[in-house]
């Protein structure tokens, strides 16, 4: 028994031993690996789905902010929500130079993360051996189409900024901003690159690929980039083929351009896909962020007088109607339930009109274009993955007015003329036939009033040059500037000039020298160790 | 010859009866004849039968008692009386895989006994240890179930700092909640690598070793300890209604804005709302009670005990209880002893209610809102009576304490069978099966409410995880022991061990539970949104290990071991380490020339050498992992992927080094003993999740990605001093005190030079960076306040242009330290050290009679305190402040304060800056506990032994810092060490406890 028992566990001691190797290997469960990841279409596919997914990231309201905050950054909109602190935006909408704003912060992390997701396809889809090279290319593209996507919104909002165009970096350490023009140049080339290989507009609609990104979409996004560093001619390239692809036009009633029922409409070119399915997180939801604070929103970003005067001076009661609702409104785009056109007064009584109520919000008014009508709502609540409703990056609107702008800056103005006309035409607006600086001025006027809201003004005030060969933001901005004057001296709007809890002289303190870019995160600064330059003036 | 045969041949039975020096019988007293392998063991009668020589010597021993030698001549009676043990310089310690004797060792190893754990009450046998472990810090917070932080000899990774516990033999990860500290016979911690070696694996951060009371032979005995305690929490003194208002307004109205107040004007203090009364209870009660019993034969002795502790927080909300039970047999084969089998059974039920983290919130919370929504009462929904704060962003902490509903059962089976063999004398093979399994089941339910747009939960969720964990351990080892020509000592050991971390996870959720009802609140019972994920995760080790322990004449000690360890953590090629340690001791009191010696009664040398491993990463640190994500194409749902963590295929073992310098001196006899030792520990290739710049786009929060990024050094001290003395006959008394220091630095942190931490507001407060201390607070120095304009137009660089523009009178100053004209990041410095100079624990006790007294303090010296509470005089987004701040807060020229004006834009961001305003002087000393016991004489208790006690913790504390406890500054990563939020704090105890033996 004893001997038994010793050469028993000596046998048992020396067999466990040779499966030592075995033993210290445990694979990991559940999740796939990527070192035996990309192995088929399929894989390759819901990869370059996931660059999609980076547009939004799980519908984070906090990507969504962004374009928020540059709507308030601009002469349209102020920050607005007067009932609690304004902490999370006063710091870069009142220009105080701090460089702590943790939106600016996501939206910089997370664009980034987007272009990981989209360096993975294309770093390992061109290695699969299983599908073809006309698949691969198409998949290739798409992931280019939005690593350009995402290097033109961080230029756009940070100037020049560090090219991370691989999975691994070896050592991070040094690593740099590339300058603006370098960044724009990648942007150029993934765009181009891309559009050699998406599919246009009806192909994506024959095999049931709505939603993705088309030639088209690639186009237009590159025709922006240009236009962004005014090189007209490239741009008004790539404009005359979105137009002459004849795939877009303008939907019919400005009514629809920001209605859930026309969600990929002929006029969208490029929106973030939603749906309203509660399981998984694919809605929209800076609705409820924008919403009014008597409706279950946080009322965040409101349209300013200043833009009201904009619609008025040219007539524009369809696009005004479709981009303010403001306190007491007795009609909202869409809106058929006539709950919505009943709110509680300061006093808790119910009296008529829409509520926006002047205590809670500096201008009393909210953005339409992102108002969902209560039939589309849970239970009329604002629901937050619930909003089904895409927002639009680029609809056709901003194509045709990209290419007046293009064809002004070309010396053509009756094509320019031609294509502001269209825009105009829907919303019952006379033409106008001007030229030169009048028509230029013109385009640009008309630009804020069709685009309100939609995240471009800023950037078109900070790109925009005027007579006095300042940018537009400069003189709209500072102790002198003209949006300032108007709201500490000339502004009558009963609700601006009494809510003075959101200061009045907002954007006094705009620097030139700093103020037409935001600043980089200052914790990447910080733990660059330097070797990350902040913008200037910060 | 044949007379001598005969001689010899002269056997006569002895026989008798062992007992103690009352005369209770003694069970499984071993009887020996001296010099022979003749002996037996005493019955349960306490009596003994032995043929012995004519004439001879009879050896009595029997654990716990001095063994006792008596020379027979001839006679066939004798009883035997043993006297207890009282001297512990021969005390067994139990050290990695075997045991030694305490005056052999030859490295640093504390012993503490049961009788200092179970003096302190507590949750978590670790805490009793905070004073009486010199080197040992160990940091809690007062909070039910939380585990204290524990830093064995200081920081050499930044990568956790608990130690290895291991129970019987069986190691169980870095936290011992699960333990009644009832059931404790000893613990040792092991804290220099020559000691802790053997464990190499994951032995970096230490060793707690600990025993669990094991039977002895005899008539069985039962122990009743009982306590109940008393929990008395300080309240911070927040501004009342009345000044929050004029606080709130005059932000506004010192930067000529218009107040954005809400609410009632002119509020008088009894209209408010006092939130830390409503949302924390001053008292909360704690309560243990252990019922433990032992006794045994020949052939089984066995120990077992039922334990039940419950400790309330000071919520309505939150507890934690465990109900721990543990058998312990060892039965023996056959009757030369060879043969012994050990069971050792643990099973415990811990339950909670999560804890809220409320104290900010109550702070922090408007002051002139009322609690309740004034129509509450026509509201159905219980959870939405609240009102909304009205000029804050706050959370209505009392509307969260009622949402409160997260709760735990954990059921755990701690086993822990073995097989002892000696194969031939001295040489013994054990083998061990350890297994650890728990089983948590949590539920959660978040409950529709609303009280305003910003807070509410639109639709509800129930949900539930369940995890199983199940460790499994199989230790073998071969050990011999033997005495060589009567001078040579050997103990060698060999060793193999089989270990695998399982765990097995599910988790699932439903949304729209049709009412907040509580029987409803069910994932079953949920509508919509049907979420589930579940998983497992396994790990595994295997290691190699051997030892030598040799000493000659109890003078010379020489110590080596190696353990070879491979891990499944790390890829292919770098799964093996190898862990050497080496130590020897001189026993200078051994020898001839000490003989005639009166001043040392102990006199020690000791020094070692070792190197240890880390290998707490995630179990796929070198793989990629891809996640599931999802879009919309074509209006339906597609699934996408991402790249979910990054790989780092180098990964490999992270390793300290550690030289270990020790003297024991004992005085006159033992009564004045000390301990100095000095040591060094230096970590390479130390693993650390290290944060990537965000433009790398790695998926994981910050970047991070697990890396060998550097290393560390530890260069401590540590001084022990006890005392023992016994006076009168009926009266003893002791004091100890134990006195270390530990310099932390970051050598070489590679590529994570600086490793920042504690973010704020876009800075960072903690810099770590190479050849520097680590832990140290960063950021700019002020000059005090800027009194008049005068000041500030006064303060500009060389070309006059002002160095803070932004300033008004009030303001800090921030110090233009590199004068080079700007106040900027270049100007950023040191300002403080959370880490302490000086650890100081100190221990009293005395007996008198029958009363018994101990008192005991720990402190620490020389560290500072980032007090981010200090921002509760700025009124930050609305949040309340200290009480007084309206009076305190400069407001005119000349005024002495050290808190800037009020602001609501707070321009030249006073509070929003890393600066040393924050930074306060965090030394302490605390009374941790004072303890008074009573036990009643014998004659008056006929059942057995009773003794009382009423002890006090936290009595008090002698601190300049101003916030709110320092301890608990100390608690978190050790990289972010030292920074006050508002933690739950360490709270007065008062405890009465009762124990009885019979």
């Amino acid at each position: 028994m004893k001997k038994f028992l010793k050469y028993g566990i000596f046998a048992a001691v020396v067999g466990f031993t040779g499966c030592t190797e075995d033993f210290l290997t445990q694979d990991v469960k559940g999740t796939q690996v990527l070192d035996n990841y990309f192995n088929n279409e399929e894989q390759c596919l819901a990869q370059v789905y996931g660059c999609y997914q980076s547009l939004a990231y799980d519908d984070w309201w906090q990507i969504y902010n962004t374009y928020i905050l540059a709507d308030m950054c601009t002469d349209d909109g102020w920050m607005n929500n007067t009932t609690q602190g304004q902490d999370g935006y006063n710091d870069l909408v009142l220009y105080q130079g701090k460089t702590t704003s943790g939106t600016l912060s996501n939206y910089w992390q997370y664009r980034y993360k987007g272009i990981h997701t989209c360096n993975t396809v294309i770093e390992y889809v061109p290695k699969v051996t299983s599908i073809s090279e006309e698949k691969k290319n198409r998949l290739v593209a798409e992931a280019k189409f939005i690593r350009a996507f995402s290097y033109f919104e961080l230029a756009k909002n940070f100037g020049g900024v560090p090219l991370v165009l691989s999975v691994t970096v070896e050592d991070s350490r040094g690593l740099t901003r590339a300058t603006l023009e370098d960044t724009y140049k990648q942007i150029e080339k993934d765009f181009l690159d891309a559009i050699d290989y998406l599919p246009t507009r009806k192909q994506t609609i024959a095999n049931g690929e709505l939603g993705r990104a088309t030639k088209g979409a690639a186009q237009a996004f590159l025709a922006k980039a240009y236009l962004y560093q005014e090189k007209f001619e490239l741009a008004e390239k790539y404009l005359d083929a979105v137009i002459s692809s004849n795939e877009y036009a303008l939907l019919d009633d400005f009514t629809k351009v920001w209605n859930m029922d026309y969600n990929n409409s002929e006029e969208g070119v490029f929106e973030i896909q939603t749906s309203g399915d509660i399981t998984y997180n694919v809605g929209e939801r800076i609705s409820v962020v924008a919403g009014s604070r008597d409706d279950d929103g946080w009322s965040w970003g409101g349209p300013s007088s200043d833009l009201e005067n904009a619609y008025d001076e040219q007539g524009d009661e369809i696009r005004k109607f479709c981009t303010i609702i403001k306190h007491g409104a007795m009609a909202i785009p869409n809106e058929t339930d006539p709950k919505a056109f009943v709110h509680k007064n300061e006093k808790g009584e119910e009296v008529p009109g829409y509520g926006v109520l002047p205590s809670k919000h500096k201008s009393a008014r909210v953005n339409a274009k992102l108002y969902i009508p209560r039939a589309k709502r849970i239970e009329g609540k604002y629901d937050a993955p619930h909003i089904a409703l895409n927002y639009r990056l680029m609809r056709y609107a901003d194509v045709l007015l990209m290419a007046a702008e293009v064809k002004n800056m070309l010396g053509k103005d009756v094509e320019a003329q031609k294509y502001l006309n269209m825009v105009r035409a829907r919303v019952d607006l006379p033409e106008i036939h001007t030229t030169d600086l009048n028509l230029m001025y013109d385009i640009r006027k008309e630009r804020r009033l069709e685009l309100a809201f939609e995240a471009n003004r800023l950037y078109d005030i900070r790109r925009w040059t005027d007579l006095n060969g300042e940018k537009m933001a400069c003189n709209l901005f500072g102790p002198q500037g003209t949006w300032v004057l108007y709201n500490t001296k000339y502004s009558t709007d009963e609700y601006e000039t009494s809510n003075l809890i959101e200061p009045q002289d907002e954007g006094i303190d705009f620097k030139k020298e700093r103020d037409l870019l935001f600043p980089i995160p200052n914790t990447e600064i910080v733990q660059s160790n330097g070797s990350l330059k902040q913008n200037p003036g910060y | 010859m044949l007379v001598s045969v005969t001689l010899f041949a002269q056997k006569i039975t002895l026989s008798g009866r062992v007992t103690d020096k009352t005369g209770e019988i003694l069970i499984g007293a071993v009887v020996m004849e001296k010099g022979t392998t003749n002996g037996t063991i005493t019955d349960v009668d306490g009596q003994y039968k032995l043929m012995v020589d004519n004439e001879t010597t009879i050896v009595c021993s029997m654990m716990g008692f001095q063994t006792e030698e008596i020379s027979v001549n001839g006679i066939y009676h004798l009883d035997i009386i043993l006297n207890e043990d009282t001297k512990n310089i021969d005390e067994v310690v139990v050290i990695g895989y075997g045991t030694a004797k305490k005056s052999d060792l030859t490295s640093s190893i504390s012993s503490v006994s049961s009788e200092d754990i179970t003096s302190f009450n507590s949750g978590n046998a670790m805490n009793a240890l905070q004073t009486k472990v010199n080197g040992v810090q160990i940091s809690s917070t007062g909070k039910p179930g939380e585990i204290p932080r524990v830093i064995i000899r200081g920081v050499t990774t930044v990568n956790g700092s608990n130690p290895l516990y291991v129970v019987d033999g069986m190691p169980v990860g870095d936290n011992i909640n699960f333990l009644n500290p009832e059931d404790i016979e000893s613990m040792e911690v092991l804290k220099d690598a020559s000691a802790s070696a053997i464990y190499g694996t994951r032995a970096s951060n230490g060793v707690v070793i600990i025993s669990t009371k094991k039977g002895q032979a005899g008539k069985t005995t039962f122990q009743f300890t009982s306590s109940v305690g008393l929990s008395v929490i300080g309240n911070p003194d927040m501004a009342k209604a009345s000044e929050y208002e004029k606080v709130f307004k005059t932000r506004y109205t010192n930067d000529e804005q218009v107040p954005a107040y809400k609410g009632i004007n002119d509020i008088t203090d009894a209209e408010g709302t006092d939130w830390w009364n409503e949302t924390v209870d001053k008292y909360a009660m704690s309560q243990s009670y252990n019922l433990s019993f032992q006794g045994g034969t020949d052939k089984l002795v066995y120990s077992g005990s039922f334990g039940y502790y419950r400790s309330h927080s000071h919520y309505n909300y939150g507890w934690w209880d465990k109900f721990t039970g543990r058998v312990n047999t060892e039965y023996v084969f056959d009757s030369k002893r060879r043969f012994k089998l050990g069971v050792e059974l643990s099973p415990k039920l811990e339950r909670w209610d999560d804890t809220p983290n409320l104290m900010g919130a109550a702070m922090a919370m408007d002051p002139t809102t009322p609690i309740f929504r004034y129509d509450w009462e026509t509201i159905d929904n219980e959870f939405s009576w609240y009102e909304r704060s009205h000029n804050n962003q706050e959370h209505n902490p009392v509307a969260n304490l009622k949402r409160q509903t997260g709760h735990s059962d954990e059921y755990g089976l701690l086993m822990n069978p073995y097989l002892n063999i000696e194969i031939i004398k001295g040489l013994t093979f054990r083998t061990q099966f350890g297994d650890n399994a728990r089983f948590r089941l949590t539920n959660g339910f978040a409950p529709e409410y609303f009280i305003d747009n910003l807070e509410k939960t639109e639709t509800s969720t129930a949900s539930r995880e369940i995890v199983i964990w199940n460790d499994w351990n199989w230790t073998n080892t071969l050990s011999y022991q033997k005495l060589f020509a009567e001078r040579h000592n050997v103990n060698a050991m060999v060793g193999y061990t089989m270990e695998k971390f399982s765990d097995y996870n599910m988790k699932g959720s439903r949304d729209a539970v049709p009412s907040n009802n509580e029987n409803l609140r069910y994932v079953s019972a949920g509508t919509e949104n049907q979420k589930a994920e579940g998983t497992d995760h396994f790990s595994t080790l295997v290691s190699y290990l051997g030892r030598v322990m040799y000493n000659y004449d109890s003078r010379y000690y020489l110590t080596a071991s190696i353990r070879f360890d491979g891990s499944s953590k790390f890829p292919e090629g770098k799964k093996f380490a190898t862990f050497p340690a080496i130590s020897g001791a001189w026993k200078i009191t051994g020898e001839d020339f000490m003989k005639n010696q009166q001043i040392f009664s102990n006199l020690k040398l000791r020094l070692g050498w070792g190197k240890v491993g880390n290998q707490s990463i995630d179990n796929s640190a070198y793989l990629s992992t891809i996640g599931t994500t999802y879009y919309v194409v074509n209006g339906d749902l597609v699934t996408g992927s991402y790249v979910s963590s990054t790989a780092n295929p180098n990964i490999q073992w992270e390793t300290v080094e550690d030289y270990n310098i020790g003297m024991d001196f004992g005085f006159m006899k033992d009564r004045l003993t000390a301990t100095i030792e000095l040591y060094k520990k230096k970590t390479s290739d130390m693993l650390l999740k290290e944060s990537h710049l965000l433009i790398l786009g790695y998926p994981e929060w910050g970047g991070q990605v697990w890396t060998n990024v550097g290393s560390m050094e530890a260069t401590g001290w540590e001084l022990s001093l006890s005392w023992k003395d016994t006076p009168k006959k009926d009266f003893n008394y002791e004091v100890g005190v134990n006195l270390s220091g530990v310099k932390n630095k970051a050598k070489d942190l590679g590529t994570s030079d600086p490793i920042l931490t504690q973010g704020f507001n876009g800075d960072y407060i903690i810099q770590n960076e190479s050849d520097a201390e680590i832990s140290r607070f960063y950021g700019y120095q002020t000059a005090g306040i800027f009194q008049n304009w005068e000041e500030v137009a006064s303060y500009t660089n060389e070309h006059g242009e002002l160095l803070q523009p932004k300033a008004q009178p009030g303001d800090l100053i921030f110090v233009d330290r590199n004068k080079d004209g700007e106040i900027n990041a270049e100007d950023k410095t040191y300002l403080g050290n959370a880490f302490p100079k000086l650890y100081m624990g100190i221990n009293l006790g005395a007996n008198y009679k029958n009363w018994d007294f101990s008192m005991n303090f720990y402190g620490t010296f020389g560290n500072d305190i980032f007090n981010k509470t200090k921002g509760y005089y700025s009124g930050v987004s609305g949040q309340n402040v200290w009480a007084g701040t309206y009076e305190k807060a400069w407001h005119y020229e000349g005024q002495d304060t050290d808190i800037p004006r009020l602001s609501y834009n707070d321009a030249n961001q006073n509070f929003t800056t890393v600066s040393d305003w924050f930074v306060e002087n965090g030394s302490y000393l605390r009374c941790k506990q004072i303890q008074f016991g009573y036990t009643f004489p014998k004659e008056k208790i006929h059942v057995g032994t009773l003794r009382v006690s009423l002890s006090a913790q936290n009595l008090f504390t002698i601190t300049k810092y101003s916030g709110f406890d320092p301890e608990t500054a100390a608690t978190g990563r050790v990289t972010e060490s030292g920074v006050d939020g508002v933690a739950y704090p360490n709270t007065r105890i008062f405890l009465f406890g009762v124990n009885l033996n019979f």
